[in-house]
């Protein structure tokens, strides 16, 4: 991998991530503020907090920028790629914990019906042809990486340094982790539409069948954002996957830069456009259902929100899957234990990873 | 936004469904008691039908396991459920041209001694009944009303 692929993609990755707050920061509600609910009317200290947010934003991000393409050494790059980001990150995290602490709430009705009949399960919520394109994802790179195999020598570079020169020799079979992140991100997405399938079927007992469309449209999108965020990673995976695999083949050596620089740009650009076609359609959606309920929690027990609404801890609820009070996704009902086995598989895989990672250095 | 064939909730007025009030004063497992006698009384629920499993009703409803155990026990001492070890519970009609339950009308008198202690005046009461029957009749005709 040469120098300017990795001025490029710490760059690219310091700049998404600045894009992407950015647009949260910019988020025009009347009673939002980062898609935080504030349960109350959007004041002039909340759109002080949106500006400070972009504020430290911009000067962040463009720092960062400069600083990646100007610094040039591969210190500056590697510290500036990771702290640039996780200034920005923190930062907003820290506007939204002020926010979420000034939220005013109505209570959540305890009153609400619901079906005997079946409700929309997992695969009702699951798009096919996505589906099949991750599915496509794993066989032909696999058969195209089996051909490959018997003409690789047995030492290839798998790793690279900052400025580009492989500072790791492997076997080419080391390569199979590749598709292997792939299926564990089709378990992620059928997990999220299993836990979306599994949120209690409340109806309020006006305007059911409009809440009822509303709710299938919002469990869609939040399955279908996903869907796309991950199918795009996939398609990145695999682009670096035939990267590195190729550029072990004798004259081959330079095509692994520009393949990965291509799939990083799939993976940004595959994690921001879904969140801008859905976010603002799921945010309203959420809003119509609150407004029709009057609460965007309808079937969780009023008493079980806690901390301001950020946790929901029921013992009497057996739910496991409960819509988020405050955010736009799904929260856990932590008076479960299988909650907690739920977000310890959620989490043991990044975890994993990161061991390995570090032990491979 | 199309999400495949859905004939869920929602889509059909008429399901069978129950209704929850978790602030209300009634307990929890005598509102599903109701709710499910209710829906079997309007014929939603008809003699042999399996009802969902206590486990199911519970996590479908919000509600302690042991809370619609309770309810499927007491529909079984009214005989409109059957209870088996290892089987789902099943609605269970009652035999054709029996007597109604004398206690039924006993159960009515102690109501207008409870109406008339909560002070409500004996017109009020026989609207109230009338209400209750003009609701329960029309949603078994026309749905959801």
């Amino acid at each position: 991998m040469s120098q300017w692929t990795t001025i490029v993609s710490v760059a690219a990755s310091i700049a998404v991530t600045g894009a992407i707050v950015e647009a949260l920061a910019r988020v025009k509600h009347p009673r939002r503020l980062f898609y935080v609910h504030l349960g109350r009317p959007r004041t002039a200290a909340d759109d002080r907090r949106a500006t400070r947010l972009r504020l430290v934003n911009a000067v962040v991000t463009l720092g960062g920028v400069v600083l990646a393409v100007a610094g040039a050494s591969g210190w500056v790059l590697g510290n500036v790629g990771v702290f640039c980001p996780l200034i920005s990150v923190g930062w907003l995290l820290g506007e939204m914990l002020g926010a979420v602490r000034s939220r005013r709430d109505a209570p959540v009705p305890g009153r609400y019906r619901v079906s005997l009949e079946e409700p929309p399960r997992t695969r009702d919520y699951v798009s096919v042809p996505l589906q099949l394109l991750n599915l496509l994802l794993v066989v032909v790179p696999s058969a195209v990486f089996v051909w490959l195999l018997a003409r690789l020598p047995a030492s290839v570079p798998v790793h690279w340094d900052l400025a580009g020169e492989p500072n790791r020799f492997g076997s080419p079979s080391e390569l199979w982790m590749m598709p292997a992140f792939v299926l564990f991100d089709v378990l992620l997405l059928w997990g999220i539409a299993f836990g979306v399938a599994k949120e209690r079927w409340a109806l309020p007992e006006e305007n059911a069948d409009a809440y009822a469309a509303l709710q299938l449209e919002r469990r869609t999108l939040m399955v279908r954002m996903t869907e796309w965020i991950l199918t795009s990673v996939n398609l990145s995976i695999v682009g670096i996957w035939m990267g590195v695999a190729l550029s072990g083949l004798p004259g081959w050596e330079g095509v692994v830069g520009p393949i990965t620089a291509a799939s990083l740009v799939v993976m940004a650009v595959g994690s921001v456009a879904p969140l801008v076609v859905y976010l603002r359609r799921l945010v309203a959606v959420k809003d119509q259902i609150g407004e029709l309920a009057g609460t965007e929690v309808l079937g969780t027990r009023p008493d079980g929100w806690r901390l301001g609404g950020a946790v929901y801890y029921a013992p009497e609820d057996p739910a496991i899957f409960v819509p988020k009070r405050i955010g736009i996704g799904q929260t856990l009902n932590f008076a479960r234990p299988t909650s907690w086995v739920v977000l310890g598989a959620i989490l043991v895989v990044p975890i994993l990873i990161s061991v390995v990672a570090l032990i491979n250095g | 936004m199309s999400a495949g064939p859905y004939r869920g909730p929602g889509r059909s007025p008429a399901a069978p469904s129950i209704a929850i009030d978790l602030d209300s004063a009634v307990p929890l497992y005598r509102q599903i008691a109701d709710g499910v006698r209710a829906l079997i009384a309007r014929g939603a629920l008809a003699d042999g039908d399996a009802l969902p499993s206590v486990r199911k009703l519970g996590g479908m409803l919000g509600v302690n396991l042991n809370t619609v155990a309770k309810a499927y026990r007491v529909l079984a001492d009214e005989r409109v459920v059957e209870l088996k070890q290892g089987a789902p519970a099943r609605v269970t009609a009652p035999p054709e041209h029996e007597d109604p339950d004398p206690t039924l009308e006993r159960r009515l008198h102690d109501l207008v001694g409870r109406l008339r202690l909560g002070g409500v005046a004996p017109d009020d009461a026989r609207r109230m009944f009338e209400r209750a029957l003009a609701r329960f009749y029309g949603e078994e005709e026309g749905g959801e009303s």
